[in-house]
């Protein structure tokens, strides 16, 4: 037995404490990795094409909504459009619905081994990431072999932020759902609900001048359009990678840009005051 | 480090659980809160006014009817929930045996599950590897280790987790009766290891409701009723009464 003791645990009414944490030790990136590559080999383990669902998805999605926007819209609508705004969408979807259940689907694991609970919708996310880092691959090709890319500089470097960006605030919604799953189940199915909604009112399967217009019709409405965080991502996404497409820059739509640090913060509040109860409630 | 001090503390620690401990539908909540009932109304402690030091070396048999707070006592230690009153100390890393699969994929393989879970247990990726082949060795289940782990038996199962905490370095190391799963040969290889884990200076604790079982093993036993520290002694001097009442 070694002298080194480890870690030491005090646990009182105040919560559980370990010293030193496993963040000082690096034993929670380790965890972290662990975890990460579980939900990615976990995922398609059994199935045959396996890792290439991560593709064919966004891509059926994306082939299904053009096909029947170009029945009801018309010729107009723009394929290049659609694919960037479906498959940014899917990340968003998946890790709403996939990291909301982070916590209540390991159960006996929080409730048997003590370690960084916020780990478990961190992972959920970053595998989704890594899944949507493939498809933008796909994605590249495609618009390259559509015409519609723009191959500028200052798009192909905007674009990792966007792509944080939206990992932030995907990763805030994970935390806050999958804090609230535990705590009220009903979450599950309000999300199915508002995912739906949130889908219609984001700029997927149209983008911000079609908003625009719809907008203008109605007076007073034209605001709103940038409390959605997705309009400003999307719409900056598309400008950092599509031909034609500029990001509208008012004050407006540059407030929109800090929602997913607003909804991170929110996230990791809101998750540390609920984790204390989790092995409880499960 | 002086010698005396114990590993686990624990200091008049109680556990409350709300009466109703399946989370509330929405309708319940605002039934509730509308009624204006408190919500601390039905509380009911699964633990209370529970003290004891565990020291290095210590083979200690927890034991106690269902429900008499034995589960809720190593959650604690494990520090998975908090106590309601109280506090408690571990010095040390825990590691607890009692639920088959925690901590496991059913779909990943055994040799991935190895990577997992030791990394839950704190372990470093390094460390991880540097043990595999040992781990494996102790798991002693060669042509399964690349089978996915939902194809395991209860008995592999247990062999696979027993192995991988064995190799993560634990001061404190708590089994229950899942050890019943294994075949009598690796039980008896999991108590000559948690022998000679406690003589080189780790501490033991086995949970079980039938002291039979666990008097082989331990030292000393820690009695718990209704969630109260009904007796801390030698196991055989509370054996007999213990044995009496069941």
């Amino acid at each position: 037995m070694s002298v080194d003791l480890g870690a030491v645990l005090v646990n009182d009414p105040r919560g559980a404490r370990v010293s030193p944490s496993p963040w000082r030790t690096g034993a929670g990136w380790d965890m972290f990795r662990a975890l990460v590559a579980r939900e990615l080999k976990g995922r398609y383990k059994g199935s045959v094409v396996g890792f290439v669902w991560a593709v064919l998805v966004p891509l059926f999605m994306a082939g299904i909504y053009t096909v029947f926007l170009r029945i009801l819209a018309g010729q107009r609508v723009a394929i290049e459009r659609v694919l960037v705004g479906v498959f940014a969408w899917q990340y968003t979807a998946q890790c709403v619905q996939g990291g909301m259940l982070a916590v209540t689907s390991n159960a006996n694991l929080v409730k048997k081994v003590l370690f960084p609970r916020m780990l478990l919708p961190a992972s959920a996310v970053a595998a989704h990431l890594v899944q949507y880092l493939v498809s933008v691959v796909v994605q590249t090709v495609l618009l390259a072999a559509l015409g519609g890319a723009e191959w500028s500089l200052r798009g192909w470097l905007a674009w990792p932020l966007v792509v944080a960006g939206l990992t932030a605030l995907n990763l805030g919604l994970a935390l806050i759902l999958s804090a609230a799953h535990v705590h009220l189940r009903d979450t599950q199915h309000l999300v199915g609900v508002l995912l739906s909604a949130w889908f219609f009112v984001s700029p997927v399967m149209y983008d911000l001048e079609f908003a625009s217009a719809v907008v203008q019709a109605r007076p007073g409405w034209a605001p709103w359009l940038w409390l959605n965080p997705l309009m400003s991502l999307f719409t900056a996404a598309r400008a950092c990678l599509l031909k034609g497409a500029a990001y509208p820059w008012s004050w407006a739509s540059a407030a929109s840009l800090a929602w997913p640090a607003v909804i991170l913060g929110v996230g990791v509040l809101v998750f540390r005051r609920a984790q204390r109860h989790f092995a409880d409630l499960l | 480090m002086p010698a005396a001090d114990p590993l686990v503390r624990f200091e008049g620690v109680g556990k409350a659980f709300r009466a109703v401990r399946h989370p509330p539908l929405l309708a319940e909540a605002l039934g509730r809160r509308l009624a204006r009932r408190s919500r601390a109304g039905g509380r009911f402690w699964a633990l209370r006014g529970v003290s004891f030091e565990l020291r290095r070396g210590e083979r200690v048999a927890l034991i106690g009817p269902n429900g008499a707070g034995k589960s809720t006592l190593l959650t604690l230690l494990a520090g998975t929930t908090e106590p309601t009153e109280g506090r408690l100390e571990v010095r040390g890393r825990v590691a607890a045996l009692l639920e088959l699969g925690a901590g496991f994929h059913p779909d990943l393989t055994g040799r991935e599950n190895i990577r997992l879970l030791g990394s839950l247990l704190g372990l470093r990726r390094a460390e991880v590897e540097a043990q595999t082949t040992s781990i494996e060795a102790f798991a002693d289940i060669p042509e399964f280790l690349d089978a996915p782990l939902r194809t395991y038996s209860s008995g592999m199962m247990l062999r696979l987790a027993f192995a991988v905490m064995v190799h993560s370095g634990p001061d404190i190391f708590a089994v229950d009766e899942v050890l019943a799963a294994a075949d009598a040969r690796f039980q008896a290889r999991c108590f000559e290891w948690l022998a000679e884990f406690t003589a080189r200076g780790g501490a033991t604790i086995v949970v079980s409701h039938v002291i039979e079982r666990v008097r082989a093993f331990c030292t000393r036993a820690i009695w718990l009723e209704s969630g109260r520290l009904r007796a801390d002694g030698p196991l055989g001097a509370i054996a007999h009464e213990y044995g009496a009442g069941q």
